[in-house]
């Protein structure tokens, strides 16, 4: 129950960071009440919505020749935080070893990450195999890499993959296409649990000579 | 193309490394061998998942906005993370000096390493383990000589404020007048942050 706990508690914190930059920079953000029921990390795909959201305001704002105030805003709210969190009992603080534990310790990393089937040399097969370089990025001499993200849910499915940065000329459509014909992946863990995990991944094009 | 093996990225950990909101890269690779470990996945070096700096780039970029409101940032640890120097050299042309790059380490590596990253580290946490060289040993199989030769040289090549020196009580290793002698010493040296904890082994 304590990494629930956690959680909602780091989504509260971002959730007033998020308040605090729309507030500053005059962007109407509505935050509804959270009704997400998985397992709480801290972030959701609804979380994560409303910071691209920002982003894109932000970045409208900048290009109209307003400065986007955000660098330092929230030191205050997470200087409080602390003070909360150093509240608690010493139990919880203190760095316990040789059990799976449940609350985040000092540089402990507590999550396995999700696999390709077979490892990641099969994964750049799989890509290697799948990728149809398309004829409008040959003709027009087109190579770099497509570096996509996606999900791999708890049961190993991928889903909602979508281009961070692209290269055009069709790659970027290719890229996603072959990421969705992905089979089932080992998923990735959280203390021996099944979670949802983003991955990102890029994907090589390049002419051969 | 410098890549590394990283085998860990944990998100928003709000209080837990460094200050503001942090992402934990953890890399493998450690020159040490401490028997309560916490990651002790970082001593395979075939385990992980190969990186270059621009592919972790694209990935912890989504805690941009998070990172510039709080003055957080990547916080790499591990595993040794000053092992992979290249790599975190290059991570930072990357994300430019906004964001906070702090470094979890046990300085277990050569001086001309530390003097490398410095330029690019904005905090330093630092596992000093026990400053007594007999215990420092039995707990982690080597000397701790270069670690005090790091860490003095930091001490006098920067603010000591972006220093931080855990010291923990280590059962069956150290006492609690061994932690108390470590802090004194430490604190002679110049250390003005400490974090002293407790391990509980169950």
């Amino acid at each position: 129950m304590i990494i629930m706990a956690r959680g909602k508690q780091t989504c509260k914190i971002l959730k007033e960071i998020r308040k605090q930059i729309a507030a500053e920079n005059d962007i109407k953000l509505v935050i509804e009440e959270c009704t997400y029921q998985g397992d709480c990390l801290g972030t959701c795909p609804k979380c994560e919505a409303e910071v691209r959201y920002l982003e894109r305001e932000l970045e409208k704002r900048q290009r109209m020749g307003k400065a986007a105030m955000v660098a330092g805003l929230s030191v205050g709210l997470l200087a409080s935080s602390q003070v909360a969190l150093a509240q608690q009992p010493d139990s919880l603080r203190m760095d316990t070893i040789e059990e799976v534990v449940e609350q985040e310790l000092f540089g402990m990393i507590p999550e396995t990450m999700p696999s390709f089937r077979g490892g990641e040399q099969k994964l750049f097969e799989f890509i290697g195999k799948n990728v149809v370089y398309p004829q409008e990025a040959i003709d027009a001499g087109i190579e770099g890499k497509v570096f996509v993200e996606f999900y791999i849910e708890k049961d190993g499915t991928v889903c909602d993959a979508k281009v961070l940065r692209g290269i055009g000329y069709g790659c970027d459509e290719e890229a996603l296409r072959v990421i969705g014909l992905m089979p089932k992946w080992s998923p990735g863990k959280q203390r021996g649990k099944a979670v949802r995990v983003r991955y990102t991944l890029p994907v090589n094009f390049k002419l051969s000579k | 193309m410098t890549t590394a093996k990283i085998f860990g990225i944990g998100r928003h950990r709000l209080t837990v490394d460094g200050e503001g909101v942090t992402t934990l890269v953890a890399f493998t690779g450690c020159p040490l061998r401490c028997k309560y470990c916490l990651n002790k996945q970082s001593w395979e070096l075939e385990r992980g998942r190969l990186y270059t700096p621009e592919l972790l780039f694209e990935e912890v970029k989504i805690d941009q906005l998070y990172f510039l409101a709080t003055h957080g940032g990547i916080t790499f640890g591990g595993g040794e993370p000053l092992l992979q120097l290249p790599f975190i050299q290059a991570f930072s042309d990357l994300c430019g000096r906004q964001w906070q790059i702090v470094v979890e380490t046990s300085l277990h590596v050569p001086l001309a390493t530390v003097q490398a990253i410095d330029p690019i580290v904005d905090g330093y946490i630092i596992d000093i383990k026990d400053m007594n060289p007999e215990i420092y040993e039995a707990y982690t199989g080597k000397a701790n000589n270069i670690v005090l030769e790091n860490l003095q040289w930091l001490l006098q090549n920067g603010d000591p404020n972006r220093i931080k020196v855990r010291i923990p009580h280590i059962p069956d290793f150290n006492s609690d007048d061994d932690v108390e002698r470590s802090k004194e010493q430490l604190a002679a040296m110049g250390v003005e942050n400490f974090d002293i904890f407790q391990y509980i082994i169950r």
